[in-house]
């Protein structure tokens, strides 16, 4: 069905997928600060089953587009900056989620967190 | 001046197109982030102005997604298959959380019913076991030691027993300091027993104090309060008349122990647990817990000892009635009420009240019986056999409760398939703050320790 659709109106839905998959990781990441500070405030009106549902067919749609448009994900276009952000968010969720515990235990946990975090980046990318 | 660069806000540059299909692409672009921000418009609307949805099926009534309590009949009876005959009212309670502009409800008839000729729905606002019906006034709590006028009582088996005098008093081991001063107004509640004239037993009800453990008389039969915690949850630590180890020879001993007073708040490991007639009642959060009118600084710690004498019983949340033992007081006129089978039971003064429970009591306006909202039944042009109408809730602001109370009145045989009813929160600056300032409080209250 998509070869029947021309090249250049396949690139225009490719570049919104990837507009959209934009929305809704902003969506996503917005409702699990939202979550974090206040439990029950997003998912009481709307599951995140559905977010990461509708984020996933996305991706799923962008990656199919991908591949029928001949486009290769560029390995250097890794964006540093907004990595460490999302990895500072990420340790702030993971610190309030254990608020109520010990601090030193929290800190311990948040430790290790990292240390995994980083051991499993290297396993993954890091070549031989 | 802000320059705008062409390929700016494009996530995707390095796919070119040409500058016609570019062009549509901005078009559709700027269209897709619109939508999003639209959509985050309505997520924050929703949010911000909550609908609170409540049913109850006929068809289902054991269903868990029902959710409107106390569903009864003038007899104050489930009405079974949703039958209600003529002239008869209905009754049914809804518990919300905070405070909406409207209250909508719809009744769904079944395919057999009359048709509504003229019904109207009536609404109130208060606690669920405030409606219930008014019993008889009590008086003070068994156990409780009291004086009037020169004259000491003790309430035993629901009547005021007098000392014939102070020196059989005195020889009991009664203190004369820690009895209530009360009026004789407050004990006319109390049926008036016989006199404490013998020295050598002790009535019902008196409480002992042994190698630092409490003891009540009942029946004869002493029993051991499983903590002294227990103990203070009923009674004040002075009034226990002290004995020597000695003493339990002169009584049996019940193998059964006393526990804390019903309507008793504690709490055990992280869980809150209300204590009513022998059982403890898990309390689901905190937002229940706050929005029942208790307060945290009633809330005693228990051992594991002492949670093991109570069986647990379901989930006290949000739909629940405050259960027997609770007492309510009225904001107006500082009137006192005991919540006892079903029934609020007017106390005669604070003193009486605190003889029940040594709990802060639960808040309630009186006049909240009397504020009423109404409105007409009309039928659904959308849909067969179903009849709604709309109540504006403004005049319930500001009193205490979280609990509505519909009486639905109507002249026809019908029965009922479905009660819905959904409160809304109106757009407006005011409820707009009012959500900010509650979400703040919330965080606020989430990370306090």
């Amino acid at each position: 069905m998509l070869t029947k659709i021309k090249r250049e109106n396949l690139i225009i839905i490719y570049k919104l997928l990837n507009d959209t998959l934009f929305i809704g990781l902003v969506f996503f990441l917005l409702a699990l600060i939202g979550e974090g500070l206040l439990p029950g405030i997003i998912t009481f009106h709307i599951g995140f089953s559905k977010i990461i549902t509708v984020v996933f067919f996305n991706l799923a749609a962008v990656y199919l587009l991908a591949n029928q448009l001949g486009i290769k994900a560029d390995n250097d276009q890794t964006n540093k900056k907004t990595a460490y952000l999302l990895l500072f968010i990420v340790l702030l969720l993971v610190f309030n989620s254990l608020l109520k515990a010990n601090i030193f235990f929290s800190l311990f946990i948040l430790l290790v967190v990292v240390l995994i975090g980083i051991f499993i980046y290297k396993v993954i990318f890091e070549e031989n | 001046m802000i320059r705008i660069k062409k390929d700016m806000f494009d996530l995707t540059k390095k796919i070119e197109l040409d500058e016609k299909n570019y062009k549509h692409y901005r078009l559709f672009q700027t269209a897709v982030y619109l939508l999003a921000l639209f959509l985050a418009v309505y997520l924050f609307i929703i949010i911000a102005f909550p609908t609170q949805f409540l049913t109850f099926s006929f068809l289902n009534p054991n269903s868990t997604k029902n959710n409107l309590a106390n569903i009864r009949n003038s007899e104050g009876l489930f009405p079974e298959r949703g039958r209600i005959e003529g002239t008869k009212p209905l009754t049914f309670d809804a518990s919300v959380i905070g405070n909406y502009s409207t209250g909508r409800v719809s009744i769904i008839l079944s395919k057999k019913s009359e048709e509504f000729v003229s019904a109207s729905l009536n609404a109130r606002k208060s606690y669920q076991a405030f409606f219930y019906p008014e019993g008889e006034p009590v008086g003070f709590r068994d156990g409780t030691a009291v004086k009037s006028e020169g004259n000491y009582y003790l309430v035993s088996d629901g009547k005021l027993k007098k000392f014939r005098n102070d020196s059989i008093l005195e020889t009991l081991g009664f203190d004369k300091n820690y009895f209530i001063e009360t009026t004789a107004e407050d004990l006319k509640y109390n049926p008036k027993g016989e006199e404490i004239s013998d020295i050598s037993t002790y009535p019902n009800y008196s409480i002992f104090k042994i190698d630092n453990e409490y003891y009540i008389l009942k029946d004869d039969i002493l029993r051991k309060f499983v903590s002294s915690q227990a103990y203070l949850s009923s009674y004040a630590d002075n009034q226990a008349i002290e004995k020597t180890a000695d003493f339990l020879k002169k009584y049996p001993l019940s193998d059964d122990t006393e526990g804390f007073a019903d309507g008793s708040l504690v709490s055990y490991g992280d869980s809150a647990f209300l204590v009513s007639n022998g059982k403890t009642l898990p309390i689901d959060s905190s937002i229940t817990f706050e929005n029942m009118g208790y307060s945290w600084d009633d809330l005693r710690k228990i051992s594991g000892d002492e949670m093991a004498m109570y069986k647990k019983e379901k989930l006290f949340t949000i739909f629940s009635p405050h259960p027997d033992g609770t007492i309510f007081v009225t904001n107006e006129d500082q009137k006192y009420y005991l919540i006892k089978n079903n029934q609020k039971h007017s106390l005669p003064s604070s003193s009486a009240a605190l003889s029940w429970s040594k709990n802060n009591p639960v808040i309630v306006s009186e006049m909240s019986l009397g504020i009423e909202g109404k409105c007409q039944l009309k039928k659904n042009p959308f849909s067969f056999r179903s009849y709604y109408c709309e109540i504006p809730l403004e005049k319930f602001k500001g009193l205490y409760g979280k609990d509505f109370e519909f009486v639905l009145n109507s002249e026809s045989n019908i029965k009922i398939d479905t009660i819905d009813t959904s409160f809304k929160k109106s757009v407006t600056l005011e409820n707009l703050k009012l959500a900010i300032t509650e979400t703040f409080a919330k965080i606020k209250g989430n990370y306090a320790y």
